[in-house]
């Protein structure tokens, strides 16, 4: 590799040496003017203006709209300002200009970012959303995943949890299509490849504009990486204007959207007899939890108030600076986010630091530096989920603490949560430091022949990452008859500490062709890429220490310490061509070239070529659509195909290597340690070596052929519409032939080629935008539907017809179908047997019941189904609306979600599940001879005419998770400039905002977006939002 | 000027052809095939992870399993027998202890047969690839031993399989997937069969003992240990109609290992019955083969899932002995206490002159744990004097907790991390292989003689039980045959496969039963009451072969 980095070094030296700097002055002549509106003809405020070709010579118009600047009688002004056109005026010895900006209404002219290069939207072939920097910042995201939803067409977006520092939604570009690896899209910023949590972890404030490449004529460009579509991010670079300093602040109370509600001691002792058949309370201690008298023996706690703060306050503060002259561009930007969570020790810290710099080092040479890093620190006293799992299973009889304030051990059972989650006890700190360098230049070579140019790109980025987990007994009491206090016993503290790092490094250089010839457009590009990493981890642990007071490791005897290390490389390499076509704007053709290169796979399967190409045909452009222009604007239809790779195997490198594998030690589901590889013989323990997946030399990449057919159109001066219909077949997906092979076969199975899955859908977008007067709105909506198919995965010959699931949805839900509830043993008489939870159980009149889908007459496991489509959505929708009027601004945004479920199991539905708690709903819901109509069943132990056991899915606890938002509402305020320009301040506005302010949806307990099936997860937020932005 | 760009599209060139080295990376989380066989370290971790990846009664059904909670305690097949109850409503016991056990999905069983079949396939491909091994590498007689430490372990696991299922596939080569893997099931008979077939070529490549520091090889005493518990298990009513000829090759396969004359009870300290269980040096002669643990790399976690914990200490305490099983548990006088001459036996004073291992495997109403009683009594006038292990609160759900094979710890010193345990796990042992020959020798005969008394006194000695009365008729010997095998193999995963291969079903079905002491201040009151019903309909004695093995081995559906 050193070869390319050496040349890229020695190259850029080069085109140093043939930097030159010109520049010339001419006499000078004192101009002033007027910018006005050509909408209304008022005057434009903050326009700027400013010479052609050096902008240290500029102004901006003041509140009348008028400028005074002295400059060459030669001169070229240029005018410009946000939302209108940039007019250039010649000055030629004028001293008195006035000037009339035309609104920038039709954003044909506006340019993305495809991959590694930039195109004007209105010549696209390929299915691009983009967003700008203004949309994104509505969302008031602390992580810039969460900006994504709702707002654009063919992304679906899920937000799980609200946690501090883990708020991250699941992206997926127009739905999923495979079975194996991740599903994820591509994230490339600023041109090179990056993380998913380097886009999550970004100051949403950077970012300039998103782009979302959808589909294979766009995405192939990034060959195997871009199956799952691609997400392509620019951050905001200087324009050559006078320094802008930018300040925007905002302060956000946040609050769970939903959290599960159970029952108070009263009815959970009065119900727990009911339900256990037998009397565990008297009646005297049910009356005792009723009314309250004695507090410390038959409590009422709800342990969601004891260790939940009612509300959570985050703060999010952004400085810029930007600006530039002819020769020199800059944006550097600072950001601070601080997210605080439910309880004190819980929190997570974020501090962003990005510096642009474009130099024309000559009038042919460019040069960009771009440095951006960030730090993060993140506090939690222990694991969200756990502390989750813990609120909900705890009962209100048990008492969380004394009168006197003392924590009490609840019983043997439940844990005290919030002892142990106080602060100054346990904690996990995790640290983590980022920084990327992106150096690139490039050379136009109009020497050798006009629109030719090349460019070097190296990128380099190192993440450091540190976790320090102390864990100390919180002290907890229990009462002795004599009212004395007995401290629980309590462990030695433990420590862990954990260090990782990763390098990647990466390399790109790219030739550029783009010319026109008359009416002939054409660009082309070539480049070669290539890409490494190394990660290095290394962890320890010591677990027994003397004193709490030192969290330090040196403190902690060596005994039974434990200690783990190891670092691993990747490297891929990767060529790539584009060609566009266009004649005339009007028939245009690209068509895309992409060889890649992974370590993942045999030398003779490594390599990869997709391809793909697409056409679009601009009928508005053609001489016999005159007539219509007065209501088109505009029209295309545009069509793609093309192939894709995923390089991604699931977590198994090498999948061609016959090989053995040093035991990595195992988690049992119950999150203890659980080891099954290494051994003890005598009293040292042998590592072992497990013998690894059955070779598979064939192995290689999996394949996504993708089609798309869509159509643009923009009417009236006022609406646009885009429809883009698509499908895509995947092959060659990598998977284990479990459900085929036999169990007695005993070894891991090979990856192998052989999944195929079909997706297919529509996505589309609609806005509308007028303004009339003062008075400038807009509403609009985005619409997306995807649905995939399992092709082929290797079934069992002998999988029943009702649960094969190939032809249905991937992440498809199966189980066990429901028809209500049994009213009457006559009922159950006449149905068919059940034998869900055993052919010995024995159905009574208020127990579910379960379909018999195979008409056997007996329901059993060989009635289990398929129920539904999973907890990903099939449809998404957003719908936005925004209004201007005047220095007032108003905006909103509507999100939902439609075809998908959630199932709940556990405690958080399930009554005194696990010795837990009694969910509210039951008191209400559950059947009854007096309460027919319930959803559940009869409260009784012996309900559970559940299956025997409970991996399967029932559909009575399976809820369609669809739902509707007011995700986002906001108003802002923009100080008139007359108030502010004593101040030299340019711009100030404020607004209140709010998030996930209503949800409508049918999913009790937890948030619809929710995916933790017992709701073990920090609950997902809803926030009012108080900031401001200043300019200077 | 020109020479510049010449020179840039040189190095375009070379940058687009060149390095592709870079993709040959040397991998850094395995070795690869060749190197490992020749390396007699690398050799050495691959038969380790062998046995590291063996089943055994503390470690089963903890690789992931649906809803967590049922995991508080996962790991001993006696949960489904009437010597445990485990929380209400844990799915995995309920399926068994419900008779509502199917093929469609019982993590236990599943486990049993997919984990089984790893370790056989990773012995199958250790047998292959030693005999290839260089003699430079391995001397002869290792290779021959390692060799036979593999034989041994797939007989084993065939006899996991055999005794949980019934029947299996014996397959005898690592596959590969060009070969026919639709292999027809063997029956029990044949599997043991060949296991008695493989003891008698491979065991004599095994040694005797091993120095200290490499205990936890197999031995000879295994093999011949294995081949006594098969031989006994096909003579069983489940596997066979009375057959003394079976009986006696049962008989004469434990008297073999007897014969070996290198094992006995281990008799150390005051409570050597509890003391055997973490005695981990080759102090312990009891011991013919364990599945060993460690700490801190290779620890179980019984001891947070099944000690009984009165404090809010972190422990999950699933595990409730039943009154049923303290039943078993003679009085000092060698009597049952439903024996009608029985003087000893006073059921409000229950614990009193109790079978020494009743003390050493069971937590009851004013024993003593780490530094606390246990107390399970409701004041009837008092409820501030209520017992912290009254049994409503989710503890002693029968009134009882376990002590057998659960460490009294120091938690303040924190060892094992807070609440691992790496004790062995008991294979085979001597006392087994005593009660294995009293039980066969008895059904072998017609009336059971010295031999039979001699064995099963060996073991009730070590217990401080007097020798049992003479002139027991064969019947009333096999009686108390299962009853010293219930309490001395407790939690040993003997019961769960006992009761099946005995055909003693009803005992499968009898009602748990739970204890109570409640106290007005005056006097105290044990009383006895039903805590859960059982059920077993005799469906199955063998449990059901997983589902999804029948869909894609079409020859393993009934």
């Amino acid at each position: 590799m050193n070869y390319i980095m050496k040349r890229i070094f020695l190259l850029i030296t080069l085109l140093s040496l043939i930097a030159q700097g010109i520049s010339a002055q001419n006499g000078n002549v004192s101009v002033t003017g007027r910018v006005t509106s050509a909408i209304n003809s008022e005057p434009l405020i903050g326009v700027t203006v400013s010479v052609k070709g050096n902008l240290t010579q500029g102004t901006v118009t003041d509140i009348d709209g008028k400028f005074k600047l002295s400059v060459a009688s030669d001169a070229v002004l240029s005018v410009s300002y946000i939302g209108y056109k940039t007019k250039e005026v010649s000055v030629n010895g004028h001293t008195n200009i006035d000037i009339v900006l035309n609104e920038d209404s039709e954003l044909l002219e506006e340019v993305v970012a495809v991959g590694y290069g930039t195109q004007k939207k209105a010549n696209l072939t390929g299915a691009v959303t983009s967003m700008k920097n203004d949309d994104l910042l509505k969302a008031k995201a602390a992580n810039s995943t969460n900006v994504l939803i709702g707002r654009m067409p063919g992304i679906i977006a899920k937000q799980a949890s609200g946690e501090p520092g883990a708020d991250y939604s699941s992206i997926y570009i127009r739905g999923i299509a495979t079975f194996r690896g991740d599903t994820s899209p591509a994230y490339i910023i600023d041109g090179v490849e990056r993380s998913s949590s380097d886009f999550a972890r970004m100051d949403p404030n950077d970012i300039e504009s998103i782009n979302v490449l959808k589909d294979a004529a766009s995405a192939a460009i990034f060959g195997m990486r871009g199956a799952n579509g691609v997400i392509v991010i620019t951050t905001k670079r200087g324009a050559q204007a006078k320094p802008t300093i930018k300040y925007s602040g905002n302060l956000s109370l946040t609050s769970p959207t939903k959290l599960p509600k159970y029952a108070n001691s009263y009815d959970y002792a009065r119900l727990y007899n009911q339900f256990m058949g037998q009397e565990i309370y008297s009646a005297e201690e049910i009356e005792k939890f009723r009314d309250g008298s004695d507090r410390e023996s038959y409590p009422n706690t709800n342990w969601y108030d004891e260790m939940l703060s009612s509300y959570a306050v985050e703060q999010q503060h952004n400085v810029s600076v930007s600006g530039g002259s002819d020769k020199m561009r800059y944006y550097v930007s600072g950001g601070f986010l601080n997210q605080g969570g439910l309880w004190d020790d819980i929190n997570y810290k974020r501090y962003n630091l990005r510096s642009n710099i474009d130099s024309d080092i000559t009038s042919t040479t460019h040069l960009k530096v771009d440095l951006s890093g960030r730090v993060e620190k993140s506090l939690n006293s222990g694991s969200a989920s756990g502390i989750f799992a813990a609120l909900m299973r705890n009962t209100p009889v048990l008492l969380c603490r004394y009168d006197d304030g003392r924590f009490a051990v609840p019983d043997a059972t439940h844990t005290n949560v919030v002892a142990y989650n106080q602060p100054g006890g346990s904690y996990g700190k995790s640290k983590t430091f980022v920084g990327d360098a992106v150096v690139e230049l490039e050379q136009k070579l109009n020497v050798i022949t006009q629109g030719l140019s090349i460019k070097g790109t190296m990128a380099y980025s190192y993440q450091n990452g540190s976790s320090k987990n102390w864990t100390v007994s919180p002290y907890i009491y229990s009462k002795q008859a004599d009212g004395s206090y007995l401290l629980a016993p309590r462990t030695s503290p433990s420590l862990g500490l954990g260090k990782s790092n990763t390098e990647n490094q990466e390399y790109q250089l790219q030739l550029n062709y783009d010319r026109s010839f008359g009416n002939h457009n054409i660009s082309a590009m070539v480049m070669a890429l290539e890409k490494k990493s190394r990660y290095e981890n290394s962890s320890m642990q010591r677990v027994s220490f003397d004193s709490e007071v030192l969290d330090q490791m040196d403190a902690g005897s060596s005994t039974y310490q434990t200690l783990s290390a190891y670092d691993t490389k990747t490297a891929r390499i990767s060529y790539l061509g584009r060609l566009n076509y266009n004649f005339a704007n009007r028939y245009l053709a690209e068509f895309n070239i992409r060889r890649d290169a992974s370590e993942n796979f045999a030398p003779s399967h490594r390599w990869g070529t997709f391809m793909s190409g697409s056409l679009g045909w601009v009928i508005s452009e053609e001489k016999f659509f005159e007539p219509l222009r007065q209501t088109i604007d505009f029209l295309k239809i545009r069509a793609s195909y093309g192939t894709l790779g995923n390089d991604n195997t699931g977590g198994v490198a090498y999948p061609y290597y016959s090989r053995y594998e040093l035991y990595s030690g195992g988690t049992a589901s119950n999150y203890l340690p659980n080891n099954r590889g290494d051994y003890a013989f005598g009293s040292n323990v042998t590592k072992g070596l497990v013998p690894g997946a059955v070779a598979n030399e064939l192995a290689t990449w999996e394949r996504a052929t993708k089609f798309n057919i869509a159509l643009d159109i923009d009417l009236w001066n006022s609406l646009s519409f885009s429809i883009d219909y698509f499908t895509e077949n995947r092959s060659h997906i990598l998977l284990q032939r479990y459900d085929e092979v036999p169990g007695s076969f005993g070894a891991t199975l090979p990856l192998e080629n052989l999944g195929k899955v079909k997706n297919k859908g529509v996505d589309m977008s609609l806005t509308y935008h007028k303004r009339i007067g003062d008075f400038d709105w807009s509403i609009g909506g985005n619409f997306t539907y995807a649905r995939n198919e399992i092709v082929e995965m290797a079934e069992a010959a002998g999988t029943s017809e009702y649960m094969r699931k190939t032809g249905r949805p991937i992440n498809g839900y199966y189980g066990y179908k429901t028809d209500g509830l049994f009213q009457s043993q006559e009922e159950i008489d006449n149905y068919a047997k059940q034998e869900v939870a055993g052919s010995n159980y024995v159905t009574q009149p208020g127990d579910i019941k379960y379909v018999d889908v195979n008409g056997d007459n007996v329901v059993n496991y060989d009635d289990m189904t398929y129920l539904g489509n999973g907890n990903v959505p099939e449809i998404v929708y957003g719908i936005n609306g925004a209004l201007k009027w005047k220095n007032v601004d108003f905006s909103f945004l509507l999100q939902g979600a439609g075809r998908v479920q959630v199932y709940l199991n556990g405690s958080i539905i399930q009554p005194y599940f696990n010795q837990g708690n009694l969910p509210q709903l039951w008191i209400t819901d559950s059947w009854s001879e007096t309460n027919r109509n319930a959803r559940y069943p009869r409260l009784a132990n012996t309900t559970h005419n559940l299956p025997a056991t409970d991996v399967s899915c029932v559909e009575t606890y399976l809820y369609d998770a669809s739902y509707l938002r007011l995700k986002n509402i906001e108003i802002g305020y923009n100080l008139p400039p007359k108030w502010l320009s004593a101040l030299n301040i340019t711009g100030l506005r404020v607004y209140v905002n709010a998030t996930n302010l209503l949800t409508f949806t049918s999913v009790p307990q937890i948030d619809p977006e929710n995916i933790h099936s017992q709701g073990w997860s920090y609950p997902q937020m809803k926030a009012f939002n108080f900031g401001l932005t200043l300019q200077f | 000027m020109k020479k510049i760009y010449y020179f840039l599209f040189s190095i375009l060139a070379v940058a687009v052809t060149s390095c592709s080295d870079d993709l040959n990376i040397k991998p850094t989380s395995f070795i690869s095939d060749a190197t490992v066989w020749e390396d007699q370290a690398l050799i050495n971790k691959y038969v380790a992870n062998i046995y590291g990846s063996m089943l055994c009664g503390f470690n089963r059904c903890t690789a992931g399993y649906g809803q967590d909670w049922s995991m508080s305690w996962a790991g001993n097949l006696d949960g489904g027998t009437d010597d445990i109850a485990v929380v209400a409503d844990s799915p995995i016991y309920t399926q068994l202890n419900k008779d509502a056990i199917t093929a469609q999905s019982c993590p236990f069983v599943n486990e049993i047969w997919t984990q089984e079949y790893v370790v056989i396939r990773r012995c199958n491909e250790l047998i292959e690839r030693i005999a290839d091994v260089s003699t430079q590498v391995l001397a002869e007689n290792v290779k021959s031993r390692i060799s036979a430490e593999a034989h041994f372990l797939r007989a084993f696991c065939y006899f996991e399989l055999a005794r949980t299922f019934g029947k299996a596939p014996l397959i005898v080569e690592a596959q590969s997937l060009d070969d026919n893997l639709q292999v027809a099931p063997s029956s029990f008979d044949e599997i043991v069969d060949f296991i008695v077939d493989e003891c008698n070529i491979y065991a004599q490549d095994l040694p005797l003992t091993y120095s200290e520091s490499e205990t936890g090889h197999a031995t000879r005493g295994a093999f011949l240990a294995l081949k006594a518990r098969a031989l006994l298990y096909a003579a069983s009513p489940l596997n066979s109609s009375d057959n003394s000829q079976k009986w006696a090759a049962a008989a004469q396969a434990a008297q073999d290992v007897i014969n070996l004359g290198i094992y006995e009870l281990y008799n150390n300290g005051s409570t050597p019955y509890y003391s055997m269980g973490f005695d981990k040096t080759t102090a312990n002669k009891e011991i013919i083969f364990e599945r060993r643990f460690s700490y801190p790399e290779g620890p179980h976690n019984i001891h947070m899932m099944w000690s009984l914990d009165a404090y809010d200490a972190g422990s999950w305490n699933g595990v409730y002995p039943t009154q049923n099983l303290v039943d078993a548990y003679e009085t000092t006088d060698g009597k049952l206490i439903d024996d009608p001459t029985n003087t000893l036996y006073d059921p409000q004073n229950p614990y009193e002159n109790r079978d020494k291992r009743f003390y050493q495997s069971l937590l009851y109403n004013g024993s003593m744990w780490e530094t606390y009683e246990i107390n399970i009594v409701t004041n009837t006038v008092d409820e501030s004097k209520n017992g912290s292990c009254k049994p409503r609160l989710g503890k002693a759900r029968c009134g009882y907790g376990l002590r057998k094979f659960i460490e009294e710890l120091d938690p303040s010193t924190n060892i094992y991390g807070g609440y691992a345990q790496s004790n062995n796990f008991p294979y085979f042992r001597y006392a087994e292989i005593l009660l294995n020959y009293a039980e066969a020798r008895n059904e072998a005969s017609s009336t059971p003689d010295q031999s039979v008394y001699d064995a099963i006194n060996q073991v009730r000695a070590r217990a401080g039980q007097p020798a049992l009365p003479d002139g027991l008729t064969k019947d009333e010997m096999r009686k108390r045959i299962k009853n010293e095998r219930r309490v001395e193999l407790f939690m040993e995963e003997h019961r769960f496969y006992d009761l099946r291969r005995w055909l003693d079903g009803d005992v499968l079905a009898d009602p748990i039963m739970g204890i109570n002491c409640y106290d007005n201040n005056v006097t105290r009151r044990y009383e006895i009451s039903q805590i859960e019903e059982r059920v077993f309909t005799g469906e199955h004695y063998f449990l059901p072969i997983p589902l999804t093995e029948q869909q894609k081995n079409s020859l393993l559906a009934e």
